[in-house]
């Protein structure tokens, strides 16, 4: 359903009454903006998240080529919110809210002073500090992000004073904590009559991006910021990061719904003498990952804010700070490095009204039995509004530890009638609304008096208090039983582009690995910088990119991936190497086909399968992919195929697009033309088209249960005859056997291991390393041997799957080393290792397996590693490794 | 001041020859590789082992029959990839199934390696892919940049608020700011923000070799205030805090209060600030902290104090003692080879051949102010020992420091 909206509102005329230009960025300078304001003359200053401070002269030039930079100040520690008072820059830094003066007026700051550093910073990467909005007695409020560590980064944490909070700076410096239970909270700023907001982003405990008005001693919601409460601090405990607080939380204004934001940024109070259009003193609000300017439109029920949100404008850029100029032009700060968003992806967009008056839903009243809605024209004279115009739904949250909450339906509402009014400018739509929820309205069919339709159908009001009747008690956000760990969620899959990230792709000519954007100039290309965010096919001089494919062959499997396209952009993700699934941009087809994105490749007489959905949302977004499919079957004997191919499943950005698709041969453009297989590799095709693809992961989904006999070699009550050697120590705890201690190695008794299989499940802690060694030698100290690798994080390049020999038999010929560079496997993440050693006249072979897929293998010449023992490693004290169900199977010679 | 910085090098045999004012090196991209900078030797290699089939000029046409034709490097055509080191892999391993054999005996590493380069230099521009524009460069002015800093040394703690001075004479001083200490000082480039890449918040990374990291990068604090006189001295610990930075006609400054610890609710009782610049003298090249204390309170009490602990009335210079309290200043021997300080507006000018020791205490009414010079040049003076616990100076360098305090 969003997706079809989506696309629907891609096809409105925005652009007729909200332009959208770029001021002219200095030549190579990246101007990712953190904050915005006007100084007294009129030029604009504009802090950055590089640390640098812009001033713009003539910022409302019509044309926007002439309006000129100037760099004010370097040097600061990322700004995140500006302010000017009396003429004067305030920034805040990561570290400190700091004045930047220029005191010999040669127009560069030389002086910055230090207003206040007393919050925390432990130094987590995440701890981000926003601001800088300003009330009447001159206090300045600063947002104060809480950190997120590994392995679980999704639980945020408050690790140093004040995260998680709203501060008050007062003029003196005197920083006061205001209020708590913030997460993420990029916007703040205030409305009209300096009123306090702040908008949080989506994730643990914060549902969906909210619109908070934030009042003294206010919680909102994250509990990791309470660790800073008297309650907490004299327990010295910290909050539980999976169970709720008890706690009461002030509810938000607004929830905004995910289609429309993932990551809202600031918001600012539209001029009230309607410079920027029909939405005089509402708040207009910018979002980076989609790009957009929406607006809140609120109103005070039972004394407190709540309201609706609407968009305004699409295809603005990935805005995170708004401004409004004193002519109505709204000016969108942006950035969106690290953190993914429409491009441009930095710069100040300029979003103007043209002076035509949009037919829009101006203003949204609640009313106790639905709203009443204020259009900006007349209704068209002849036209008939019945409850079939609008589809009235209601729904409402989670309140839990996992990563935002899916909407939860509570049914649609019988709309039991319509009123207009006399002059046709105001509706009422009568339905059995209730407190405690969230409504979406789509009105269908509505035209004005001019015979223009709606610009946007869609809005969606929040619903913390009817007007009257019993106070309601229920949050939108609902406490709900804690939902189960997470520690399973990596358990199964493979990365394979986590890190080094074309160490499994052999074939990658022409593939890069590099930041993408789209280039706003020419958007049929992609820009390409330093950095590791995507894979993108650059090509290779005059010839186009190869098709990038896997070393590592599957056979049934999940897949994930994200894509990136410029318009006309394509690739296909070809399963196996033979079935596709086309993605590209559709372009404004409103006609589903074979050639849309999401389809399914035909061959030479399979059609194909158009997807059931519209699901490319753009040019330079980010798309998810997650699918299910299963190999096709052959008989065993004949090597007849029995059983077709089969797209099991095809979810793009978690719109379902395709299910159960019989795949009754491989599709055009598939590698071996026309051969199937029970496994090969994946490909993606370079040459259809430019993209950028990444987080390319599979989970094999488990071959039936190898039916010969292994030996466990850790018995159920200890380390039997398995010796300990140098200071690692080994402990069994519910038959899994943990490392710890310094470096040292546990070695079993038998020492003339030769032919053999092993197999283990095992985990590896963050930063930690370990190694099974295969026919070791430990006469003193460090063993000899095949050491297969054990390593999600560790700064040692050898990840888990390298294979390495000690000593390299001949290391000036070739060195039997076989380095895995890619991070397969997330750390402290369970995974099923396999490794295989056979020799033979010429020398030993190792393959290496993990979660059942061959991902690695050495060659390792002559005869000097025939036999020897079975070792685990403690790589380093503060290591720790897990293993269980360690076993082995002798091979003949 | 070039000619400043190798002189120090000369004086300092751990340091690289820094260049300050070069180009930065750094911001080349790293797939740029097609400069053909004609290695004969490869050449001479290219022709014995690849020429037969790929051509003299890498075309593809040589004069080797073959069933498929050999790649041509001209198109840029590589199988296996086109980085330095997927076209050793390549050479190494040759590719199977092809007649492209495995060179991994006929040849050692280095000439493989070499071939390898010399084979990317035959091929097509690559994509240019912009390059790093995270590197800050210190020119004609001075610049300050703040942000996390990582360890010093093994083993120190990353300093989550930090902040870097780069003089144009390529010198770094490195502090951090939560209390205002420097940790280290720096000789070579000055920065690269890799907080500018991901989502942030990683550390900068100073470009410059470490000349002095002090006490492993956990300095002691310089001050402490000092309460009574004589017998009756009572010393205070004092946090510093961070005031402003400035950065103006070539000087850097940095200013902090003094706010003494279990007292912080009275506030400041003494402005500090500190002026780093480079040192020259004929013994040697180092650098100085100029530092300014100027009273806050009424009765202000500040020392300057030595590393080493002073008993009560020793080792400490006081300066005028009718006025009661100090502030010992003192350098720390760990970190200083020499250290020299002055006192220009006092009658008590003077250095201290005993510089393990020295100190300085004054009591400082609101607004009165007095000048301290550091002077720190690594490699002059013998390390103490226990017959003279401060060493000695040259009394050539003595001179110098006085002629530069006056």
């Amino acid at each position: 359903m969003f997706a079809a909206l989506a696309l629907a509102l891609l096809q409105s005329n925005e652009a007729d009454y909200y332009s959208v230009d770029y001021l002219q960025l200095p030549p190579g300078a990246i101007v990712e903006v953190g904050g915005m304001g006007f100084l007294p003359d009129g030029r604009l200053a504009a802090c950055t998240r590089r640390g640098q401070v812009w001033i713009i002269d003539n910022p409302l030039a019509k044309d926007p080529k002439d309006a000129t930079f100037h760099l004010f100040c370097e040097g600061l520690q990322e700004g995140l919110g500006l302010d000017v008072e009396n003429g004067e820059i305030y920034v805040v830094q990561r570290s400190e809210l700091s004045r930047l003066r220029d005191t010999d007026h040669d127009g560069v700051c030389d002086t910055i002073d230090t207003i206040t550093n007393q919050w925390g910073v432990s130094g987590n990467y995440h701890e981000f500090a926003y601001g800088l909005p300003r009330d009447a007695a001159g206090n300045r409020y600063v947002a104060l992000n809480v950190g997120f560590t590994d392995p679980m980064w999704w639980h945020g944490r408050s690790l140093a004073p004040w995260r998680g909070w709203v501060v008050q700076i007062a003029q003196d410096g005197t920083l006061t904590p205001f209020a708590n239970g913030f997460r993420s909270p990029c916007g703040i700023g205030t409305n009209s009559v300096g009123d306090l907001f702040v908008t949080d982003n989506q994730g643990d405990w914060i549902p969906v991006c909210p619109l908070e008005h934030v009042k003294k001693g206010g919680f909102y919601g994250a509990p990791a910021s309470l660790a800073w409460t008297d309650e907490y601090l004299k327990t010295k405990t910290t909050p539980s990061i999976t169970n709720p607080v008890d706690r009461e939380r002030t509810p938000p204004a607004c929830w905004i719904p995910y289609k429309w934001s993932r990551s809202t940024g600031d918001m600012r109070s539209a001029p009230k003498d309607g410079s920027f259009g029909p939405f005089e003193d509402q708040l207009i609000l910018t979002e980076l990952t989609n790009g957009l300017v929406f607006r809140a439109d609120l109103e005070k029920v039972r004394g407190e804010y709540q309201g609706t949100v609407m968009l305004v404008r699409q295809q603005v850029g990935s805005g995170i700070r708004g401004l409004f100029g004193k002519d109505g032009t709204f000016f969108v700060g942006m950035t969106n490095r690290g953190w993914g968003g429409l491009a441009p992806g930095h710069g100040i967009a300029r979003v103007r009204w043209t002076g035509k008056t949009p037919f829009e839903v101006r203003h949204v009243h609640l009313l106790q039995d639905g709203f009443e809605l204020e259009l900006t024209q007349s209704l068209a004279t002849d036209l008939n509004l019945t409850a079939a115009n609008f589809d009235v739904t209601q729904y409402h949250y989670d309140w839990w530890w996992e990563y935002g909450s899916p909407v939860r339906p509570d049914g649609k509402l019988d709309v039991t009638s319509i009123d207009v009014s006399s002059d046709r400018k105001k509706i009422v739509i009568h339905a059995p609304i209730q407190a405690g929820e969230c409504v979406s309205v789509v009105m269908k069919g509505l035209v004005s008096v001019t015979g223009e339709a709606l610009l946007h159908e869609e809005f969606d009001t929040t619903i913390n208090q009817l007007p009257e009747g019993p106070v309601c008690t229920t949050p939108v956000a609902r406490l709900v039983p804690p939902p189960p760990a997470r520690e399973s969620e990596w358990e199964g899959w493979l990365r394979l582009c986590y890190g080094d990230a074309t160490d499994l792709w052999p074939n990658h000519a022409g593939w890069k690995l590099v930041d993408a954007e789209l280039d706003v100039q020419d958007p049929t290309h992609l820009v390409v910088k330093d950095g590791d965010n995507a894979l993108v096919n650059v090509g290779n001089g005059a010839e186009k990119a190869s098709d990038l494919v896997s070393g590592a062959v599957f056979g049934d499997a999940r897949v994930h991936m994200m894509f990136m396209l410029p318009k006309g952009g394509a690739t296909a993700l070809m399963l196996q190497g033979n079935y596709g699934l086309l993605l590209c941009d559709s372009g404004d087809a409103k006609t589903l086909t074979t050639k849309s994105c999401g389809a399914v490749l035909g061959g030479a007489t399979f059609a194909g399968k158009a997807p059931a959905l519209p699901v490319f949302r753009g040019a330079g977004l980010w798309h998810d992919v997650d699918l299910t499919f299963r190999a096709p079957r052959f008989d065993p004997m004949t090597k007849k195929k029995i059983e077709n191919a089969r797209f099991v499943r095809v979810m793009i950005d978690d719109v379902l697009v395709q299910e159960e698709v019989d795949l009754p041969e491989v599709s055009s453009g598939a590698w071996l033309k026309g051969t199937e297989l029970a496994q090969g590799p994946l490909i993606l095709r370079g040459n259809l088209g430019s993209c950028a693809v990444g987080d390319i992961r599979v989970k094999p989904v488990q071959a039936p249960v190898d039916p010969k006999p292994w030996t466990a070699l850790l018995g159920d009550d200890g380390v039997e005859g398995w010796s300990a050697a140098e200071g690692a120590t080994w402990k069994r705890e519910d038959g899994v056997l943990v490392s710890g201690g310094k470096r040292g190695w546990l070695v079993s008794a038998k020492h003339d291991y030769a032919n053999f299989e092993v197999r283990a499940k095992c985990k590896i802690s963050a930063g930690g390393m370990s190694a099974i060694w295969l026919r070791a030698k430990l006469d003193k100290g460090e063993p000899q041997g095949i050491c297969a690798v054990i390593n999600a994080s560790a700064p040692n390049a050898s990840r888990t799957a390298s294979i390495l020999v000690t000593p390299d038999p001949d290391p000036m010929a070739k060195s039997a080393d076989a380095p895995r560079l890619v991070s397969l496997v997330e750390v402290d993440t369970w995974f099923d290792y396999r490794l295989s050693v056979t020799s033979d006249a010429q020398g030993t072979n190792v393959i290496a397996y993990v979660n059942g897929v061959q991902v690695n293998q050495a060659t390792i010449p002559g005869h000097r590693f025939d036999a020897g023992a079975l070792a685990l490693e403690q790589h380093h004290e503060g290591s720790v490794l897990e293993v269980a169900d360690f076993q082995v199977r002798e091979l003949p010679k | 001041m070039c000619a400043f910085v190798a002189a120090w090098c000369a004086s300092d045999g751990s340091a690289q020859n820094a260049s300050p004012n070069a180009p930065n090196n750094s911001a080349q991209t790293s797939g740029a590789t097609n400069t053909l900078h004609v290695d004969p030797e490869a050449r001479a290699l290219f022709l014995t082992n690849c020429a037969p089939c790929h051509g003299e000029s890498g075309d593809g046409q040589g004069t080797t029959k073959l069933e498929r034709p050999a790649r041509s490097f001209k198109a840029g055509g590589f199988s296996y990839g086109n980085t330095p080191e997927t076209l050793l892999r390549t050479i190494t391993n040759g590719i199977p199934g092809t007649q492209m054999p495995s060179f991994a005996s006929a040849l050692k590493i280095e000439q493989r390696r070499a071939l390898a380069q010399y084979v990317i230099a035959l091929g097509p521009e690559q994509i240019a892919v912009e390059a790093k524009d995270t590197v800050m460069v210190v020119r004609d002015k001075p610049l300050i940049a703040r942000g996390k800093l990582p360890p010093i040394v093994d083993g120190a703690p990353e300093r989550p608020r930090g902040l870097l001075v780069g003089l144009p004479d390529g010198l770094t001083f490195e502090y951090r700011t939560d209390d205002v200490r420097l940790l280290g000082v720096r000789s070579g480039d000055f920065v690269e923000r890799k907080d500018w890449t991901g989502r942030g918040g990683d550390p900068l990374q100073p470009l410059g070799q470490l000349v002095r990291a002090s006490r492993a990068g956990n300095p002691p604090s310089m001050f402490m205030s000092v309460s009574g006189y004589k017998d009756v001295v009572r010393e205070n610990s004092v946090v510093a805090q961070l005031i402003s930075t400035r950065a103006l006609a070539g000087v850097v400054s940095i200013t902090y209060d003094l706010i003494p610890e279990g007292d912080r609710a009275n506030g400041s009782i003494a402005r500090i600030t500190e002026t780093p610049s480079a040192y020259a003298c004929k013994l040697g090249m180092g650098w100085r902290q100029v530092i300014q204390i100027e009273g806050v309170g009424d009765a202000a009490a500040i020392a300057l104090r030595p590393v080493r602990s002073v008993e009560a009335g020793h080792g400490a210079t006081s300066v005028g003692p009718d006025r009661g309290a100090c502030v010992d200043i003192v350098g720390e021997t760990s970190f200083c080879d020499v250290i020299a300080f002055s006192v220009p507006d006092q009658d008590a000018q003077r250095l201290s051949p005993d510089y393990a020791k020295f100190g300085v205490r004054t009591r400082l009414r609101k607004g009165e102010k007095v000048t301290v010079t550091l002077i720190h040049v690594p490699g002059i003076a013998q390390p103490p020992n226990a017959k003279s616990p401060g060493g000695s100076l040259p009394r050539e360098f003595i001179d110098a420091v006085f002629t530069e305090v006056r």
